[in-house]
């Protein structure tokens, strides 16, 4: 049913309707922006690249195939903008913090591999996954993630250690991994 | 499984914390091994997923009005006419004359790469690019005569004000005060360095920056200068209230807040400032703030969910403002002897109104609500947009969504509403449901303008409601 309606936007937006334009962003938002999240190490890009990733998509829908899965054929391009921002970032952090490009440099492989593999509702998948953590695992992820604790404060929250809470927090992300794993979002790497 | 030193340095490295010294071991650590590299990729993804999971999504809205124009150069021209702007200009007698306006008013395409240099979290525009790599050499010859009709058209009282900052959406009497002009701005018309806007009786405006999801709302009887200090932004407050969602500022560039009475800085955050003739008041809903008194230089720093208030003959002492609100829901015949109702309201010290829209349409709200909204807030209490969730919102979903999303829309911009106050009923139990639910009617209030207090739920009432808002 998707497929009907989505591939009926793409002919309108082609015919230089907007509003279809409108509707195939709010469909397949999520999932470009997922997949640029997944692979820019700096969080504070993804907006911008999925805006630019939309654009070019626009500007190249002439070139899509009908009924070959528009998701799949946006997804690569939001891949291709996140690659492209991602050797920009590499470039500027040469300069200031090698290590720290160094070290998503040797990841990268992993990265696109797992990116590459995201599939199906990620943020839902991903709320659900939080929800099966421990409750003191649980507590902490939100905290840090949802409610801008940095350790140190969660550290004191709980009575914990920076470093227990540091551990803590890779042992939860770890056990999401393994969840949306097992939900067939996210490949076994 | 990883180690437990390894897991901490994943984590230090997830948080930006490791030394430069730590980031070369943790470096080593990785060169040797691919498990420990497929570990970091693995964790990487998990805590990116998680850091924009939290996010709004991004605005189809901001996405179309950036998409390149590839149609016919004549069109170009005309859409540029059509989007500019009539000036109101008082001659040297006082008589105002209509005269255009000397730029191209169209919306505020910022340049890809000046958003390159920033680590700004929100939209671009980057329209411009797209727009001039489109245009034929026919269409460069028809701007420039373009440009050749307005210079010569333009008054000499007309200034030069540089590239646009941000644009504006408004309701009421808005004006721009541009150099010695004042002008009734055209729906989103663009905003530039030293502009005076100003909001009258029961008016409002929401000022969208151009690169990034930063935006100010200006409630009525407010005057606010907006400009540039060597790419920092600077808000001057001289009277009124603003309520900010403030996107994370490059470092050493923050976003400063200037009131007659004290001046605040801000990294990225939401909060309130309301500026009378002697104090200043500052509310956090998320985030950060540093104020600081001009006579004294004393300064203080309020977090999230707290509040000062700054005048020239007290101490500053930051207070709570997580204090349980205490609601009043409307009714409409309340809402219409509004005089009366906000007597009671002020006597029970009631603190924060609402009035439930779920099932009326937008053209049978009562004729005053607005009214309503501003006298609510002159004598401080808030003013929600009530939202009931059905009890078979789980297999009416999209119809419900759909409903709730167009009327929020077009409410938050017509009504000064300072959040949305929604209730769940007790038959809906299924918590995914209600998330979606409650994500649905965020990102349509976050999208349409109203600056709210990013990922922030508050809870107001047992189990059973939630508000997001100031």
């Amino acid at each position: 049913m998707e497929n009907i309606n989505i591939e009926d936007y793409v002919k309108k937006t082609l015919d230089g309707d907007l509003e279809s334009y409108r509707k195939i962003i709010e469909t397949f938002e999520p999932r470009v922006r997922v997949v640029i999240a997944s692979m820019i190490p700096d969080s504070s890009l993804v907006d911008d690249l999925t805006q630019e990733a939309f654009i070019t998509a626009y500007q190249r829908l002439s070139t899509y195939k009908p009924d070959t899965h528009l998701g799949a054929w946006l997804a690569q391009i939001a891949r291709n903008c996140a690659q492209n921002e991602r050797r920009r970032w590499y470039r500027k952090n040469d300069m200031k913090e090698r290590y720290r490009a160094e070290i998503e440099r040797t990841i990268e492989v992993d990265v696109d591999k797992m990116a590459g593999s995201l599939s199906g509702d990620v943020l839902d998948a991903l709320h659900q996954c939080i929800k099966t953590l421990g409750e003191m695992a649980r507590k902490v992820v939100e905290g840090f993630y949802f409610k801008e604790r940095d350790v140190k404060e969660l550290a004191n929250d709980f009575s914990l250690t920076a470093g227990a809470v540091r551990v803590m927090l890779c042992r939860a992300r770890q056990a999401i991994a393994e969840c949306l794993q097992r939900k067939g979002v996210l490949s076994n790497g | 499984m990883a180690d437990y030193s390894f897991m901490h340095f994943v984590s230090g490295y997830l948080e930006g914390k490791l030394s430069r010294e730590e980031l070369k071991h943790f470096f080593e650590m990785l060169e040797k091994s691919p498990q420990n590299r497929e570990f970091l990729a693995q964790m990487a993804i998990i805590n990116r997923l998680l850091e924009t999971s939290k996010r709004p999504s991004v605005s189809s809205e901001q996405i179309i009005k950036a998409l390149p124009r590839n149609g016919d150069t004549v069109e170009i021209v005309l859409d540029q006419i059509r989007n500019s702007e009539d000036l109101v200009v008082e001659d040297a007698k006082g008589k105002v004359i209509n005269v255009r306006r000397g730029a191209f008013g169209r919306k505020t395409p910022a340049r890809r790469e000046s958003r390159k240099t920033s680590i700004s979290t929100g939209y671009e525009t980057p329209g411009i690019i797209y727009f001039f790599r489109t245009l034929t050499a026919a269409a460069a010859c028809a701007l420039v005569a373009f440009g050749i009709w307005r210079f010569s058209h333009q008054p000499a009282a007309v200034p030069s004000f540089g590239p646009a900052l941000a644009s504006i959406e408004f309701n009421g009497n808005v004006t721009i005060t541009r150099g010695n002009t004042t002008i009734q701005p055209a729906a989103n018309a663009s905003l530039y360095n030293g502009d005076v806007i100003t909001a009258a009786d029961q008016a409002m405006a929401v000022i969208r920056y151009s690169d990034e999801s930063t935006s100010i709302k200006l409630r009525e009887r407010s005057i606010l200068k907006i400009a540039d200090n060597q790419g920092a932004k600077y808000l001057s407050l001289n009277s009124g209230a603003i309520a900010a969602n403030v996107a994370h500022q490059p470092e050493g560039r923050p976003m400063i807040v200037a009131t007659p009475m004290a001046s605040a800085t801000v990294l990225g955050t939401s909060f309130n400032v309301k500026s009378r003739e002697d104090s200043t008041t500052l509310e956090v809903s998320s985030g950060k703030v540093r104020i600081t008194r001009d006579a004294d230089k004393n300064s203080a720093e309020v977090t999230t969910g707290d509040r000062v208030e700054v005048s020239s003959d007290s101490p500053m002492s930051v207070e709570s403002t997580t204090k349980n609100p205490v609601l009043g829901h409307l009714s409409a015949a309340q809402v219409a002897d509004i005089n009366k109702t906000m007597s009671t309201v002020k006597s029970w010290g009631i603190n924060t109104l609402t009035y439930n829209i779920t099932s009326v349409s937008p053209s049978a709200l009562p004729s005053n609500l607005k009214s309503a909204i501003t006298m609510a807030h002159r004598e401080d209490v808030k003013f929600y947009a009530k939202v009931d969730i059905p009890k078979d919102a789980g297999a009416g979903y999209d119809s419900f969504m759909k409903q709730i999303r167009d009327k929020l829309s077009q409410l938050t911009k017509e009504y000064d509403f300072d959040g949305v106050y929604v209730t769940r009923p007790r038959e809906l139990t299924d918590d995914i449901q209600f998330n979606r639910i409650m994500t649905g009617i965020y990102r349509t209030v976050y999208n349409s303008g109203l600056a709210i207090a990013m990922g922030v739920q508050r809870e107001v009432s047992s189990d059973e409601a939630w508000a997001f808002g100031y």
